[in-house]
This record gives C-alpha cells, structure tokens and sequence, in this order.
C-alpha cells in the first residue's frame, strides 16, 4: 500500500507556502557579509563534507525555529512566488506545467577574497542556516535574505522562537454536500494567533494577513514529490542533482476530483468570512531580561478567524 | 360595504393573533434554549478546566470562578426582542463579559497561553532573586496581596535559580495552563443551535397555529 498525504495535510502545507512566499514576502530581511564558520563536528573528511555555520548577531535569530533563510526566488515585478519551466525559465502565466526552483538570487557565498563561489559548488540549509560543500571551495562569507516572520503550525512551537511568530491553527472541519452526488463542499476552521513585540508590529502583521487572505484564494498544492525543503533543510532532491534549474518543485495543483493536474480550473482553496481581532489580556508588561512574567509573549496578540473551502468530488 | 370591511378587521385581528402567539412561542422555546445553552457550556467548563496538579494554585473549579461565569451565562443577553423581530445569540469571546474583578483570571486561561510558566509566590521569588517583587495589579483583585502568584517564563534564569535556592528542578509548580492553545469553551454550544434552530422554529410556528385555531 503506498501512502500519501491525506488532503488536510496538503491544505495545511499549502496554506503555509502562501502566507510564507506570497502574504508576508514583504517582512523578508538581509544580512550582509556574514562570517562563515566551518562547524567541525558536523562535517567528515572521509566523506568529503565540509558544513559552515554563519555567524551572525541579528535578533530575532534568523534561523530560529519557523524562520529560516529565504529559498525562493519571486518574479521580477510581480508579487506572486515564480513559476518556471523545466529549464528554469520564468513563466508568466499560472497555473501551468510548471514549478517552482530553488533560489539563485537570495544567497550569495564569498570566499576569503570576496570572489562569489558558483552556486553549484555548494548545497544549502536553509532550516538552520549553513552551507555545505564537498571540500572544493572555502566560503568564507555570505548574504542572505531571512524571513523576519516566524510562522509555525504548532502552539507548542511559539515559544521556541521570538517574537513576531505566526501559528496557523487547523482547529475544526465541516463538510456537507453542495449538489446531487458525492460532491461536497470541505470547510476548514482556521485560527491564525499572531505574538507580535510591540503593538505596532502586531497590527503590521495582522493587516497584512488579513488582507491576504480576504476575497483571496491560494494553490491547493497537490506535493506529488514532497514538499520545497527536506528533512535537512536543503532543497528537495538536490543533493542529487547539482543543477540549480533542474529538480524543481513540483507546483501541481489539486482539481475538483483530487486528482493531479495543471488545468485552469480547480486547484485552489478559497478564504471566507475573514475575520480578527485583537487579544488584549489584562498582562502585566516586565522588560528584565532574566525575570519575564507572563507577559512579553503574550502581551501583543491578535487573531484571524477564516474559513478555507474548497469543492471535491470525493 | 361595510360587511366586507368588518371582515377585513377581523382578519387582521386573527392575523396579529397568530403573529402575537408565533413571537410568544418563540420567545418560549428561546427560554427554554437558554437554559440548555448554559448547561452545555457549563457542563464543558468542567470538562475542559480541570487542573489534576494538586500542587497547582490555579483552579477554574474553584466555586469563586464557576459561580461567577455561571452568573455571567445567565445575565447574557441571549434574546433580543425588537418588536416583531426576535433574534438569538450565543456569547463569544468578543461579548461575554470578562470584566470585574475575577473573570480575568478564566480569560486568561481561554484565551490560551504560549510559552511555559511557573508559579511563583513573593517570597519564593525573593529567595531566588534577593530582591521584592513589584507589586503588580493582579488578574483576580480579591486575592489577598500575601496569596498572590506570579506566574514567571520558565526559562533558563529562573531553572538555574531554581537549583541554586531549592536545591532541585521539579520545585517550582508548572502553570497547568501552559503552551495551551485557546480553549474554545464559548462555541461549546453552536452546534447544538445551529442544528437545531430551524426545528425550534417551525415548532413554534406549529404550536402558535394549533394554539390560534383552538382559540377561533
């Protein structure tokens, strides 16, 4: 029996991907010549591994947990995550036979006379922030670009991180159905919390949320080879294939019959009756560093109800 | 002429009667809703806030906070009458009333919290960091100053107080509310009304007719 994701994975994930690359791509930061580090215990002269961690004093920390560095490219003038050919070529239309491709323009590694180190020589974590090489090349720094955002699917997973942190929270599901036959119409509760610093930055990223979402609609990505990163945190299926415009991510979306497909229609979920709100508990704010009250995390809080629908057959 | 008109009026009559009878119907049966709004949710609340840590100086059962939130249930204003409208509502975090003096502490718990905390009382406080905690407007004001606790982040500041004062890790207790996502309590009852809202209503219509034609 061969397993694959069942749809609310595949909504979750989906939902994810868009508030990341699309909703909040404008709460992206750089770090700029950043040192390079060669982690000994994590790389193997017999296997020719080398890794190198970036040393970097930026707070938040860009690789706490649901940050990470930036590993997709955007169209040029447009707002929407770049769609290329098999060849690596940027499409203008979506959907299509399509995908997506790692990066080549938001990491740039120096060696130690600040000459750029071709982007086939290395592999990238993006999850924990380092490069990895075969030994052929010594970076010594490197640019980024980090997610500013901290976004998790899980309560447990906010406080691994400081704020601003975004938790998408599946909390409920109805499905009824919508015409004669097996037709249904899936409605999914979704709560999304947002852990901002000050009151500013709350309603920054509360508004922005709320207005990507509102009268909008997302990819229902169908993940017939797995999601962007791997495991490791490097781009799927690139340790295999050091070809930077091959092995791209398979954007196919999900139709009305929940079958593969790169059609016009279908593959999408919708957003209904958006809704926010601010969460103003009666906290006490604290600013020591050592001695945090209940406060800090919990002071500048907001939340945005929606409903993501979609129609299947099945 | 004239006859026809006296029929007229003694349709209207019969008309509003009914009308009358429909609304008082309704208003009946949303009496009766409500009363079984609030046991729903309280019957939830003492599923949901349950603390099993003994040591834990957080209780939602405690009668001083499940008396008041049933109070708060029953002073909601469930039916809103306007006249030959009558619409129905549930509380939601939005409109239940928190405010007061002790309703805070139970928002505190519904809303959620992220992060784990401790329970810190002024004086293990003081052993721990040598100095007074400032005094802070409490969620619950009825709580004598010298009760109070605090509830401190536990992160790795206070575990190494902790150790050094207290001699082990476990010593503090762990707010039992911690890392919990909000506990939707309030919605507890929206299932049970929106299935059954449409039924409520043709009953009432049914008994208001029934009612208006053993009265002809």
């Amino acid at each position: 029996m061969t397993y694959e994701m069942k749809n609310i994975r595949k909504e979750d994930t989906s939902l994810y991907y868009y508030l990341k690359h699309v909703v909040l791509q404008d709460f992206i930061e750089k770090d700029e010549m950043v040192p390079l580090q060669l982690l000994e215990e994590a790389s193997c002269d017999e296997d020719n591994v080398y890794v190198y961690e970036a040393l970097t004093a930026m707070a938040p920390s860009p690789t706490e947990r649901g940050r990470g560095w930036v590993y997709i490219d955007t169209c040029s003038g447009t707002t929407t995550i770049c769609n290329v050919d098999a060849n690596g070529n940027q499409l203008t239309s979506y959907p299509v036979a399509s995908g997506i491709k790692e990066q080549s323009n938001r990491i740039k590694v120096y060696d130690s006379n600040l000459n750029v180190i071709n982007e086939n020589e290395y592999l990238i974590d993006y999850i924990d922030g380092r490069v990895v090489t075969s030994g052929t090349v010594s970076p010594a720094y490197i640019d980024y670009y980090w997610y500013y955002i901290s976004l998790v699917d899980e309560w447990a997973a906010i406080s691994a991180a400081d704020p601003p942190v975004v938790v998408i929270d599946l909390m409920g599901t109805d499905k009824t159905g919508y015409q004669l036959g097996p037709g249904r119409r899936v409605v999914r509760k979704v709560d999304i919390h947002i852990f901002a610093s000050d009151p500013a930055e709350r309603n920054d990223v509360v508004d922005t949320i709320y207005d990507g979402l509102y009268l909008k609609c997302a990819p229902l990505y169908d993940f017939p080879n797995g999601t962007m990163l791997e495991y490791d945190g490097t781009w799927y299926g690139r340790k295999s294939n050091m070809n930077k415009l091959t092995t791209l991510f398979d954007n196919s979306t999900l139709d009305y019959l929940g079958t593969n497909i790169n059609a016009t229609i279908g593959g999408i979920v919708q957003f209904e009756n958006v809704t926010s709100r601010h969460i103003n508990l009666p906290l006490i704010m604290t600013r020591s560093q050592d001695e945090v009250l209940l406060s800090d995390l919990n002071a500048y809080r907001s939340k945005i109800s929606f409903d993501l629908v979609y129609y299947t057959y099945i | 002429m004239e006859k026809l008109l006296r029929i007229i009026r003694k349709m209207k009559k019969a008309v509003n009667k009914v009308k009358s009878g429909v609304k008082n119907e309704i208003l009946s049966k949303l009496s009766e809703v409500k009363e079984e709004v609030i046991r729903i949710l309280m019957e939830t609340y003492d599923v949901m806030l349950v603390v099993t840590d003994r040591k834990s100086k957080t209780n939602p059962q405690d009668p001083k906070y499940r008396d008041e939130f049933e109070k708060r249930l029953w002073d909601f204003e469930y039916i809103n009458d306007k006249g030959d409208k009558v619409g129905f509502k549930l509380p939601d975090m939005e409109t239940f009333d928190f405010s007061g003096n002790v309703m805070h502490v139970i928002e505190q718990i519904l809303e959620g919290t992220a992060g784990i905390y401790v329970e810190v009382n002024a004086e293990d406080y003081e052993a721990m960091f040598g100095k007074r905690i400032i005094s802070r407007e409490p969620l619950d004001t009825s709580v004598p100053k010298k009760e109070l606790i605090y509830l401190m982040r536990y992160n790795n500041v206070v575990r190494a107080a902790e150790k050094r004062v207290f001699g082990r890790n476990n010593y503090l207790v762990r707010y039992p509310f911690s890392n919990t996502p909000p506990i939707p309590l309030l919605d507890a009852a929206d299932q049970f009304v929106k299935g059954n809202m449409d039924r409520w209503m043709d009953e009432a219509v049914d008994n208001a007719v029934k009612k208006a034609k053993r009265g002809m």
